[in-house]
C-alpha cells in the first residue's frame, strides 16, 4: 500500500480483508481461524460502543526481524521483512469522521480518539496463515486492591509509540505460533518471559527461545521447523533466561493431585509469577485426545461462595486466565465438577458463516515454574508448616479439653504467596499494625514466603519465612499481627504451647523425628524471643546508640572510659561500694546492650556523661544515682539525654523501676533505692 | 465457615494461654503428638511422590 496508515471503524470484515492483503492469506482461511473469532468476541467486550482501527502499513517488529534473519530471509520465496501493526481505540458517538478525528489526535487538539480510549494493538507478520505476531490488548478486567481473593490478572506496563504519540497499556503480550520457528511451547515461553520481565524490551524472539531449548551439538531432531518442546527443553530455555525451573507431573493420578495444582497456581500466580501449564487436549464430545499442548497461566478467579470453607484459599480456585495460542489472550478456562478444564469458544456468525466454535476439555498434565534463582524454599514446605502448626495447636487444645477453641483454630484459613521485602515493608508502613517501627527496621531477605491466616475473611496474622534460606535453615522470620487483639491472643497461645513443648517434649524421652518441619522453627522462635532479647527490651527498653557524643568525651580519638563497675551477677565486683559522700561529682548509670548495669562518676561541669560508661556503644536506658541524706535512700532517675530521651514518660518510669528491682536492689542489698520524683521537663 | 462462628467468636481465645500454662498436658501426650505428625509427613510424602516426573514424561513434547 502506498499510504503510511489508514483508519476505519472496526468490523471483522475490513480487519480480515486488511490482514488477508498483508499476509497473502485467503480471506476465508482468516475468517475461519479460531483466533479471529476469539479476538472479535474479545474486542466486543472492551470499552467503547465502536472500535476504531488504525493500521500502520510498515512496522519494524524486532522479534519478527530476528526470526526473519534466522529463517525467512533464507527462503527462496521473498518474504517481506516489515510487519504491519493495527491499533484499536474504543469510542462512543454518531456520524464520526474518523479521518478528521485522527488528524485532531495527531495535532494534539480535541478528538474522540484519546489516549485513555486506547485498547491495544496487534502486530501482523507478513507470512501466510500464522500471522498474529504480537497481540497486546487491554484485559477485560482490571485488578483492584484486595482482589487476590476474588480475581487476579498478572499485568505488565507496556509503552507504545504511534506516530510520536505515547500510548500506554497494562497487559501481557500474546503470540500465535508460526509453526516454523515456534510451536505452542515456544509461544507459551514467550508469554511467560514477558509476564516475568518488567518490560517488553528484554523479551527474546521466538527463534531465540526455541534455539535456547536445544543443547549445543545435540542429538535431537532439527530445530526448525519446530515440532514442539519437551519439559526438559522448556527447563533448559528457562535456565538460559536466568530462571530456576521446577516441574511437576499431574498426569499420574490427576484427581488425587488436583488440589496441589490449584495450590501451586494460586501461590505463584498471585505472587506475579506466570506458570507454564501442559495440558492434554480432548474433544468434549468424542473424548479423543488431540495431543499435548502448552499454555501460560496469567490469572485466576476464585469461587465466591463458601470461600471460607476451604483450609487454603487456593482450594477454591475456579477459573484460570491463560494465553493459549490456539485461541488468544486471557482465555478463561474453568474447572468443571470433575476438575477438568472446560474450554469454550462461542460461535460468532459475524466472523464466519461456518460458525466456528470450539468445545474442548483440557486435562492438566504438567506444571512448569520458572523462578528467580534465589527463591529456594519450596511452596510445599511452607504450606506444610502452616497446616502442621494449626493441627498441632488444635490437637493440643483438644487434649486440654478446650474443644470449642480447638474448633475455632481449625477454621483459620491460609493465603500463601511470595512477597518482596519492599512490598511487605510498604504494606506495614501503610498499616496500623502494632509495633510497626520494630518490623520496619528489621533486616529481611529480598524474597519471603508470606502465610496470612484469615478468619471469617479477615486477616488475623501473617507469618514470614525466608524464601532464600537453605532447606535446613531456621526459615521462619517474623510474625506480623494484623488484627491486634486476636493476633496477640494467638501469639500468647503459641508461646504457651511452645513453652510446654520445650519443657516437656524436648526434655522427655520422645524420639523426635519431625524437626525437619519448619513448625519447629516457629516453636523455637516463640521460646527464644521470650527468654532472650525480648526480656531485656521489655524490662529496660530497646537498644539505641547515644543521641550525641560530646567532644569532651573523646581523648585521642577514643571515647574516655569512666565506667567504674559493670554488674551482671550477684557476685560481680563485690568490693565495689557506693560512696554516699561523693564530693563535686555524682553517680551516673546505664543498662547496656547485654543488660549489664554500668556505673561511673560524672564530675561537676565535666560534660563527660553516659556514653563514657559504654564506650559510646548502644545501650537501653540510663540516668543518675544520687544519695538523699534526708530519707537515707538512693534516688534513681532516667536523666540521660543520650539514652532515655526517646521513651514516653510512662516507659521511663517503668524501666527505671525494673532497673531498681532487678539490678540496684540485687547488687547492693544493704542499700535502699527508689525512683526519684520529678517533672518530665527535668529530663535532659 | 459455619454460621455458628464469626470474627467475634475469636474473643473466646482471650485468656486461653493462661489456662494452658496452668494446665500442662500429660507426659504421654508428646509421644502421641510425635506419632501424629510423623504420620502426616509420611502421608504427604506419598502425595508428593505422585507429582514427581519420570524420565519418559520429561522428554515428551508439547506440540499441538
Amino acid at each position: 500500500m502506498d499510504t503510511a496508515y489508514g483508519i476505519f471503524e472496526y468490523n471483522i470484515n475490513n480487519f480480515c480483508a486488511y490482514t488477508s492483503y498483508q499476509t497473502d492469506t485467503p480471506l476465508s482461511y482468516i475468517k475461519q481461524k479460531t483466533q479471529i473469532t476469539y479476538l472479535d468476541n474479545y474486542l466486543k467486550n472492551l470499552p467503547g460502543d465502536k472500535k476504531v482501527f488504525i493500521y500502520e502499513n510498515e512496522y519494524i517488529d524486532k522479534y519478527y526481524l530476528e526470526d526473519y534473519a534466522s529463517y525467512y530471509a533464507q527462503c527462496f520465496y521473498p518474504y517481506k521483512k516489515m510487519c504491519s501493526r493495527v491499533h484499536f481505540f474504543g469510542i462512543t458517538g454518531e456520524n464520526i469522521n474518523y479521518k478528521n478525528e485522527f488528524e485532531n489526535f495527531l495535532n494534539n487538539t480535541n478528538s474522540l480518539i484519546e489516549k485513555k480510549n486506547y485498547l491495544g494493538y496487534i502486530v501482523i507478520r507478513p507470512i501466510p496463515e500464522t500471522f498474529l505476531a504480537k497481540v497486546c490488548l487491554k484485559p477485560y478486567y482490571k485488578n483492584s486492591t484486595g482482589d487476590r481473593h476474588h480475581k487476579y490478572m498478572l499485568l505488565k506496563h507496556c509503552e507504545v509509540s504511534l506516530f510520536g504519540i505515547n500510548l500506554e497499556i497494562d497487559s501481557v503480550v500474546f503470540q500465535e505460533q508460526d509453526r516454523v520457528l515456534s510451536a505452542c511451547a515456544t509461544t507459551s515461553l514467550w508469554t511467560f518471559l514477558h509476564a516475568s520481565y518488567g518490560t517488553c524490551k528484554t523479551l527474546p524472539s521466538s527463534s531465540a527461545i526455541t534455539k535456547s531449548a536445544y543443547p549445543e551439538n545435540n542429538g535431537y531432531g532439527r530445530e526448525f521447523p519446530n515440532r514442539g518442546l519437551s519439559t526438559e527443553m522448556i527447563c533448559r530455555s528457562l535456565r538460559t533466561y536466568s530462571f530456576a525451573p521446577e516441574y511437576f507431573d499431574f498426569s499420574k493420578d490427576f484427581k488425587k493431585s488436583i488440589f496441589l495444582l490449584k495450590e501451586y497456581i494460586y501461590a505463584y500466580c498471585s505472587s506475579n509469577y506466570p506458570l507454564v501449564l501442559g495440558v492434554d487436549v480432548k474433544d468434549k464430545n468424542t473424548g479423543e485426545s488431540k495431543g499435548l499442548h502448552a499454555i501460560t497461566i496469567v490469572g485466576y478467579s476464585i469461587e465466591k461462595d463458601n470461600i471460607d470453607e476451604a483450609m487454603l484459599i487456593s482450594h477454591k480456585l475456579k477459573s484460570l486466565y491463560v494465553h493459549d495460542d490456539r485461541y488468544g489472550p486471557f482465555l478463561k478456562i474453568s474447572f468443571n465438577k470433575d476438575n477438568l478444564l472446560d474450554v469454550k469458544l462461542e460461535g460468532n456468525p459475524n466472523v464466519s458463516s461456518q460458525y466456528i466454535k470450539s468445545d474442548e476439555k483440557y486435562i492438566p498434565d504438567t506444571l512448569i515454574l520458572g523462578l528467580y534463582h534465589k527463591i529456594r524454599v519450596p511452596y510445599l514446605r511452607v504450606k506444610e508448616t502452616c497446616l502442621d502448626l494449626q493441627s498441632l495447636i488444635t490437637k493440643y487444645l483438644i487434649e486440654i479439653k478446650e474443644e470449642e477453641n480447638a474448633e475455632l483454630i481449625k477454621l483459620f484459613q491460609w493465603d500463601i504467596q511470595i512477597k518482596e521485602n519492599k512490598k511487605i515493608k510498604s504494606e506495614i508502613f501503610n498499616s496500623n499494625i502494632e509495633n510497626r517501627e520494630n518490623l520496619l527496621t528489621q533486616s529481611w531477605p529480598k524474597y519471603l514466603w508470606s502465610a496470612t491466616s484469615l478468619f471469617d475473611n479477615t486477616p488475623i496474622f501473617e507469618m514470614l519465612f525466608d524464601a532464600t534460606d537453605i532447606d535446613q535453615g531456621n526459615v521462619f522470620i517474623e510474625f506480623i499481627p494484623h488484627h491486634t487483639n486476636y493476633a496477640n491472643d494467638i501469639i500468647n497461645i503459641f508461646k504457651a504451647y511452645s513453652d510446654d513443648h520445650f519443657r516437656n517434649k524436648i526434655n522427655s524421652s520422645v524420639n523426635i523425628v519431625s524437626q525437619s518441619n519448619y513448625a519447629w522453627g516457629i516453636i523455637k522462635y516463640f521460646r527464644e524471643k521470650e527468654s532472650y532479647v525480648d526480656t531485656l527490651c521489655n524490662l529496660y527498653g530497646y537498644l539505641k546508640i547515644p543521641k550525641a557524643i560530646k567532644d569532651e568525651e573523646l581523648s585521642r580519638d577514643n571515647i574516655i572510659n569512666k565506667c567504674e563497675v559493670k554488674l551482671n551477677k550477684e557476685n560481680d565486683d563485690r568490693d565495689f561500694k557506693l560512696d554516699k559522700n561523693l564530693q563535686n561529682a555524682q553517680y551516673i548509670w546505664v543498662i547496656d546492650k547485654e543488660g549489664f548495669l554500668c556505673i561511673g562518676r560524672e564530675e561537676e561541669n565535666s560534660r563527660q556523661g553516659h556514653p563514657t560508661l559504654t564506650d559510646g556503644m548502644p545501650a537501653r536506658i540510663g540516668g543518675q544515682l544520687i544519695y538523699n541524706e534526708s530519707i537515707k535512700k538512693w534516688e534513681v532517675d532516667p536523666f540521660s539525654g543520650r539514652y532515655s530521651s526517646e521513651y514516653s514518660p510512662i516507659e521511663k518510669k517503668e524501666y527505671v523501676k525494673n532497673a531498681i528491682k532487678y539490678k540496684f536492689a540485687l547488687y547492693f542489698p544493704s542499700e535502699q533505692f527508689l525512683l526519684k520524683e520529678y517533672q518530665e521537663k527535668e529530663v535532659l | 465457615m459455619s454460621k455458628k462462628y464469626n470474627i467475634q467468636s475469636l474473643s473466646s481465645l482471650k485468656g486461653l494461654a493462661e489456662k494452658i500454662k496452668d494446665n500442662p498436658v500429660r507426659s504421654e501426650y508428646w509421644e502421641e503428638e510425635e506419632k501424629f505428625i510423623v504420620e502426616r509427613i509420611e502421608k504427604r510424602a506419598e502425595t508428593y511422590k505422585m507429582i514427581e516426573m519420570d524420565s519418559e514424561k520429561y522428554h515428551t513434547s508439547f506440540s499441538l
